[in-house]
């Protein structure tokens, strides 16, 4: 960079702030030195820069208390527990539909049932059916993309 | 108390684990050695030893907090989200590149899970989770602490009224200690862009706060 740059507020705030944190490399800071000799506005803007890094300073965010990390560890375990339990379920609700289906295609299979009764609970199965994928895709396509899982850096 | 507001964050941590750790300037940060601990663990956990998660877990949980604190601005939601990173992490560390740096990977998840926290369920929204971190003594006269309290609570709400882009890169520099070129690196960002993306909060800031409020 030029040394000779007059100092410009709106464009070189960025390397005033830079200034302050003690982060630029050497040519940048005798560029912000020459304009801290020469402009009164550089002197000022750094100022007011330099206070709000002091205020700052004195300040952090809270770190979370033990009891805290005790009920996060609790959740995990909870977790394991819920997702056996989960499984578990699912293993028996898929026993239980298997049965109830080949009773019902048997009972629909009996030539004394009427052929209108036959077809209410083919679109009734198909209906449940299809709510059935519906809440199956939005669980596992809508639901698991999340809007910043996108966002690359 | 606040270990990690000195103490920048590391790329790589010793075996030590915790807070406690060294930062190696010397060497580069984008290159995990295979004395990296986090290597170590990872390696573990792919080879079906549990413990190895667990150890990442220990060592990454307080950043992570702090991360999602800083996003999300309140208890409840950062331990929310740190729980949800840590089951991510835990599902995609089968995809993880071995010899890759952990902490950007990691920092990655957290972010975005807490960003996802904060549009869904964000709680308790204007709690202010900033606190001293100066001796009594230290702070300004007692005269001024009335005033300074109420900063400290104007200032986390000028923190939120940023956009994630500002807030971000000023949450890292400001509370967990990252120098530009770390943050440059964990953003993949050019230097500049941090400059001016803290130098675009801290105006933002000031605007918020009123120029005469911050003291002198």
């Amino acid at each position: 960079m030029s040394a000779h740059r007059s100092f410009d507020p709106e464009r070189d705030g960025p390397l005033l702030s830079g200034f302050a944190d003690g982060e630029l490399d050497s040519a940048d800071r005798l560029l912000v030195e020459a304009w801290l000799a020469d402009d009164e506005r550089a002197r000022e803007e750094l100022a007011r820069l330099v206070r709000l890094k002091a205020f700052t300073d004195h300040l952090a965010l809270r770190q979370a208390p033990s009891e805290a990390w005790e009920e996060f560890r609790d959740r995990k375990s909870y977790r394991r527990e819920r997702t056996l339990a989960w499984l578990l379920l699912t293993v028996a609700a898929c026993l239980f539909g298997g049965y109830l289906l080949i009773r019902l295609a048997a009972i629909l299979m009996m030539a004394s049932i009427p052929i209108i009764m036959r077809l209410g609970v083919f679109v009734g199965g198909a209906g449940l059916l299809v709510l059935l994928i519906s809440v199956l895709r939005e669980r596992v396509f809508t639901r698991k993309r999340e809007r910043y899982d996108d966002v690359v850096r | 108390m606040i270990g990690w507001k000195r103490e920048p964050w590391r790329w790589a941590a010793n075996s030590e684990g915790g807070d406690g750790v060294v930062w190696h300037r010397g060497g580069d940060p984008a290159v995990a050695t295979d004395d990296d601990p986090d290597q170590r663990d990872i390696r573990r956990f792919l080879h079906g030893d549990v413990t190895g998660f667990e150890a990442l877990v220990e060592r990454y949980r307080h950043r992570a907090y702090g991360v999602a604190l800083g996003l999300v601005g309140n208890h409840d939601d950062a331990m929310d989200a740190v729980q949800k990173a840590f089951i991510r992490i835990h599902r995609s560390l089968p995809r993880f590149r071995l010899g890759e740096p952990f902490f950007p990977w990691f920092y990655r998840i957290v972010r975005n899970t807490a960003l996802n926290q904060r549009r869904d369920e964000t709680r308790h929204r204007g709690d202010c989770p900033l606190e001293w971190v100066t001796e009594p003594a230290l702070l300004p006269s007692p005269l001024q602490a009335a005033e300074a309290e109420e900063l400290r609570v104007r200032l986390w709400t000028a923190v939120e009224t940023l956009s994630d882009e500002l807030r971000e890169v000023f949450l890292l520099y400001t509370f967990q200690g990252l120098k530009y070129r770390d943050i440059a690196e964990l953003l993949a960002i050019p230097l500049g862009t941090v400059m001016s993306r803290l130098y675009g909060a801290r105006r933002r800031i000031r605007q918020h706060l009123g120029e005469k409020e911050v003291p002198a």
